[in-house]
């Protein structure tokens, strides 16, 4: 038999009836983290957690304690006795682990008390309550329990399942499989794993991971990089790519998978001439920590007890193999010579935006927002790689109102030192194509287009979910 | 050229667009060859940039994360 209660946001009730599922720690952490919205908590019991399986069966199992295999998942709904998606948060599941007892949780971001509007990675997951099918919009969090798993392997496992849930080209990976990486000394109890085994872990997923770390000397301080490696950061979450983030100094691993609101626009263009960078506008990245609740924040400011941008000074990026071309290179190499010499844009105010996206979704996405048949027309009729990078350049008023004026599309499996490696210019009412070398141009009826808006989901603070 | 060129000589995509003016064409012809001459001058600061870039990635990658 499996016990459905249902309970109102009353998580001590919920602790008698759980017990050791639920210690004063996690207690505490659920009380502060979940949001006063949620009405009504569902408890079901027992869960097979796919994930704690195995774990337990790995390695628990074989310890004298008595550890149940099974767990306990807490729904969470908007209104009493309604099991319906408009009303569905998401759930948590905790194991038996005496400690660190949450385990593979999908929430929706306005399940917290944290709750802020902004664009998150976030995958669909099919739940079933009660024999009622949902969905829920989550990224994938869990707790690391301390013995098997740290954070470095928490932080890996939700990407890999963020990107297997989106992707049939990644599989599943579970836990222990994960921290199955190759170490001189004994896998458990675990100590993490260093940025290299990260990097390992994500290529035995099939990726083709990439490393940077912040500009620093030889004592480990950090050297002002005129913001380019938070330009990167920025750049692949707005790309849609979740990435694993090191704090070396703190030695904790946790996920990149967003960013907030733009807040100071004006300020940063009073502050700044010619190519300006979109990234200066976020002063928060959205993260997937496994010290808090999920999305919880990182500042480009002093806030709070939360992490700044400069305590993140590795970025593990697990491409596609066929993603070649790179965001450092992009950004150092290519662009300054396209717009010095194919845009012209000679100390001209602009905003530049950089992202990394698969041609179908960018061809979807001209069909669906282009006005301009010529421009329409040479996009979708144009072959191109399963990856493309796209530059946009707005004036201030055009980014105001998510217009561009000139975009670049790169050959994101370009070979290296080449020209070649873009597909089309659109330069105001121009467009120069670049067709297997049939390079061609055709005016434009207008100058703008619509910015491409297509990786992250927003979550915005209208009512409902 | 191959059977897929063939074809799409027959066919043009983008037949009923016209293209623009010889003018406009050369000045894009000579912006790009711009590119292409600062590509090839810098090609090879490029390969050294990225081998120091590799260098310190491989010593730094040691370290420990959680």
């Amino acid at each position: 038999m499996i016990l459905f209660q249902s309970f109102g946001r009353d998580l001590k009730a919920i602790q008698a009836l759980v017990g050791e599922f639920m210690p004063g720690r996690t207690l505490r952490i659920l009380e502060q983290g979940l949001s006063d919205d949620i009405k009504e908590i569902l408890v079901e019991a027992p869960y097979v957690d796919k994930d704690f399986r195995d774990t337990y069966y790995n390695d628990f199992s074989k310890r004298f304690m008595d550890m149940s295999r099974d767990s306990i998942r807490l729904h969470f709904f908007l209104e009493k006795n309604k099991i319906i998606q408009e009303n569905y948060l998401g759930f948590i599941s905790l194991r038996d682990t005496k400690v660190y007892t949450i385990g593979r949780s999908y929430l929706n971001p306005k399940a917290l008390k944290q709750f802020e509007p902004g664009f998150y990675c976030l995958a669909k997951y099919e739940v079933q309550v009660k024999g009622v099918d949902l969905m829920i919009e989550a990224f994938p969090w869990m707790e690391q329990d301390g013995n098997v798993t740290r954070c470095a392997h928490v932080a890996v496992w939700g990407v890999n399942r963020y990107y297997s849930q989106k992707k049939t080209r990644y599989s599943e990976r579970f836990l222990h499989e994960i921290t199955n990486h190759d170490t001189a000394t004994r896998k458990v109890p675990s100590k993490g794993a260093t940025v290299e085994q990260i990097a390992q872990i994500l290529s035995s997923s099939k990726f083709a991971p990439e490393i940077y770390f912040r500009e620093s000397d030889s004592k480990g301080n950090f050297i002002d990089d005129g913001g380019h490696f938070d330009r990167l950061v920025y750049t692949y979450i707005e790309s849609g790519l979740p990435c694993v983030a090191g704090l070396l100094r703190n030695q904790h691993a946790i996920a990149v998978i967003g960013h907030g609101e733009v807040k100071n626009f004006e300020e940063v263009i009073k502050e700044n001439d010619g190519i300006i960078d979109s990234s200066k506008f976020f002063q928060e990245i959205i993260v997937s920590n496994d010290n808090h609740l999920p999305y919880s924040r990182a500042y480009s400011f002093e806030h709070e007890k939360n992490l700044q941008f400069e305590d993140i000074d590795v970025l593990i990026v697990p491409f596609n193999e066929k993603m070649y071309l790179e965001a450092g290179r992009l950004f150092t190499k290519i662009l300054p010579i396209f717009e010095k010499h194919a845009l012209k844009v000679d100390g001209e105010k602009l905003v530049r935006r950089v992202l990394l996206t698969s041609s179908n979704a960018y061809k979807s996405f001209i069909e669906k927002f282009s006005q301009d048949d010529v421009y329409k027309q040479s996009q979708l009729c144009m072959q191109m790689p399963k990856f493309i990078w796209i530059a946009e350049y707005s004036s201030t008023e055009e980014y105001r109102d998510e217009l561009i004026r000139h975009r670049i599309i790169f050959d994101a499996t370009m070979l290296n030192f080449h020209d070649s490696v873009y597909l089309s210019i659109k330069k105001q009412n121009q467009i120069r194509n670049n067709h297997k070398n049939e390079q061609k141009t055709y005016l434009l009826k207008g100058t703008v287009e619509k910015m491409y808006k297509n990786n992250l989901v927003k979550v915005s603070n209208e009512e409902g979910i | 050229m191959n059977a897929i060129d063939m074809i799409l000589s027959k066919g043009k995509p983008l037949q009923d667009v016209e293209l623009a003016g010889e003018e406009i064409q050369l000045e894009w012809e000579q912006a790009l060859a711009a590119v292409n001459d600062e590509f090839e001058s810098k090609a090879e600061q490029f390969l050294r940039d990225e081998r120091v870039q590799a260098a310190k990635v491989v010593e730094l990658s040691k370290l420990m994360l959680g």
